[in-house]
């Protein structure tokens, strides 16, 4: 109990390792998120009430039918001077964003390169590092700087490089603001792991995990959430992307939970049948193809104890739940922002995914689950006792 | 160090724009980039002044009732008239010159 204790305690965010924005440097990131956050919500909004006021009318005047596919909306909008005002700034927010936490990342990477080297020379751990010089990165990762990234997620230009990581991990917070998720008050770092462990007691209120794998972990800071959630369980988090890796790791280590990372392929990992109750990841789905959603699926029914669940949680643009001008939007980013699985994963059925990969169709599910306003896309299933 | 490090991906453009003239597009963004650099100093001052009154250096609105006066006065209306300078002198030249 007073582990647990000690655990949840410690869920502010670490101190020493990690993204660590001086004064200046904030304050252009929250400029970058208020920009984005414009963006987001007024252009697009007035992009949305334009193509439904004016343009879809026009095209009703002139005798044609009302569009009914995203090709069709986007014939449509494409060509409008407001159309190509969201691109422009949308294009140069993401610009300006990696330009800020690069600033950032310049002036403290050395530092936090050596923390991680130390530590590893240490030999102190409470949890563990695997690193993978067998290990393939697969397109789109491999050949696609995702969101635009400079370097993409495995770029390494120093020894022991962590560079890519720490530059992500400076767009979380961000993000938030500009998907309006964060009013005043930052939520803690790894929100969204409690809320994925929230979704796995209510989908599997009986499972009590023994031992957890996250998948696509990243910087790990969400899989922190597994142990502080479930402090008996073994919590494991893999991705294939080195940089990550290491962060994930040091980032734990700072932080006082212990974890196991491992850079793997989410597909072909080397863990044995039958190895974990709970299997999750988060918004890795859409960076994969649909191929690899296949073989990701297929390989957590076989990592899964019986009665055990896999819980991923991706973006929640399936064509049926979203409007046209959002398709159009949506798909704006597989052309201009490094996601050329978006659109492909958006019309991806999950459950059949699922179903496909050896789950049983009783037991499959795709759903959707709020948290604040936000809302996620939930696929997985529970593997048959 | 002997090892070759991983390359990363082919880099993507960074330059890509959507309106016919990309010159204009190009102001249009450096605006935002200069709103920003501003929203920073701004912040930065608001910082410096909220110290200065937490340390008894100034009093609150110590700042609005300053009057610059004597060299300081001159020395920023000539700052400020070297920005205005910097900022339009080239247009006006350029247009003076070609049209």
């Amino acid at each position: 109990m007073g582990k647990e204790q000690a655990i949840k305690a410690d869920s502010a965010k670490a101190k020493g390792f990690g993204f660590a924005p001086d004064h200046d440097e904030t304050a252009r990131l929250a400029f970058v998120g208020a920009f984005k956050k414009f963006v987001n919500f007024d252009i697009e909004g007035r992009v949305a009430k334009l193509f439904e006021d004016t343009l879809v009318p026009g095209c009703l005047a002139e005798g044609k039918r009302e569009p009914e596919t995203r090709d069709e909306a986007a014939a449509l909008l494409e060509p409008h001077p407001l159309y190509k005002l969201w691109s422009s700034m949308t294009y140069h927010s993401q610009n300006l964003m990696w330009d800020a936490v690069q600033q950032t990342t310049d002036r403290t990477i050395e530092d936090q390169v050596a923390q991680y080297q130390a530590l590893v020379a240490s030999g102190a751990a409470q949890g563990s590092i695997a690193l993978s010089d067998e290990l393939l990165v697969k397109a789109p990762v491999a050949t696609t700087e995702i969101h635009r990234q400079p370097g993409g997620y495995w770029r390494e230009r120093r020894e022991d490089d962590l560079e890519a990581a720490l530059n992500y991990s400076g767009t979380v917070e961000l993000y938030r603001i500009a998907k309006g998720m964060s009013a005043g008050e930052s939520p803690p770092d790894d929100a969204f792991g409690r809320f994925v462990s929230a979704i796995a007691r209510k989908y599997a209120p009986d499972l009590e995990p023994r031992s957890i794998l996250d998948i696509g972990c990243g910087t790990g800071e969400q899989t922190l959430a597994y142990k502080r959630e479930f402090p008996e369980a073994e919590v494991h988090g893999i991705d294939c992307a080195r940089p990550f890796i290491r962060f994930a790791h040091a980032y734990a280590e700072d932080a006082g939970v212990p974890m196991h990372f491992a850079e793997m392929d989410a597909g072909a990992t080397h863990f044995a049948d039958d190895s974990f109750d709970l299997i999750v990841s988060i918004i890795m789905f859409h960076e994969t193809s649909k191929a690899q959603a296949q073989a990701i699926l297929k390989e957590c029914h076989r990592l899964l104890r019986p009665g055990g669940l896999a819980l991923h949680l991706d973006v929640p643009y399936q064509p049926g739940q979203t409007p046209l001008v959002r398709q159009v939007t949506n798909h704006w980013q597989v052309r201009h922002n490094g996601e050329p699985f978006w659109t492909g994963f958006a019309e991806l059925d999950m459950k059949q995914e699922a179903i496909a990969a050896g789950f049983d169709p009783a037991a499959a599910f795709a759903t959707y689950e709020s948290v604040g306003q936000a809302t996620y896309h939930f696929f997985g299933g529970r593997k048959n006792s | 160090m002997s090892k070759e490090l991983p390359s990363g991906p082919r880099a993507g453009d960074r330059h890509t724009t959507f309106f016919d003239d990309p010159v204009k597009e190009h102001l249009l963004r450096g605006l935002v980039t200069v709103s920003m650099e501003l929203s920073v100093s701004r912040e930065r001052v608001a910082t410096l002044e909220a110290l200065l009154i937490e340390a008894g250096v100034i009093e609150s609105g110590a700042a609005d009732a300053y009057k610059p006066a004597g060299e300081d006065a001159a020395h920023r209306a000539q700052q400020r008239q070297k920005l205005v300078e910097g900022v339009l002198g080239p247009l006006v030249e350029s247009l003076a010159e070609h049209g």
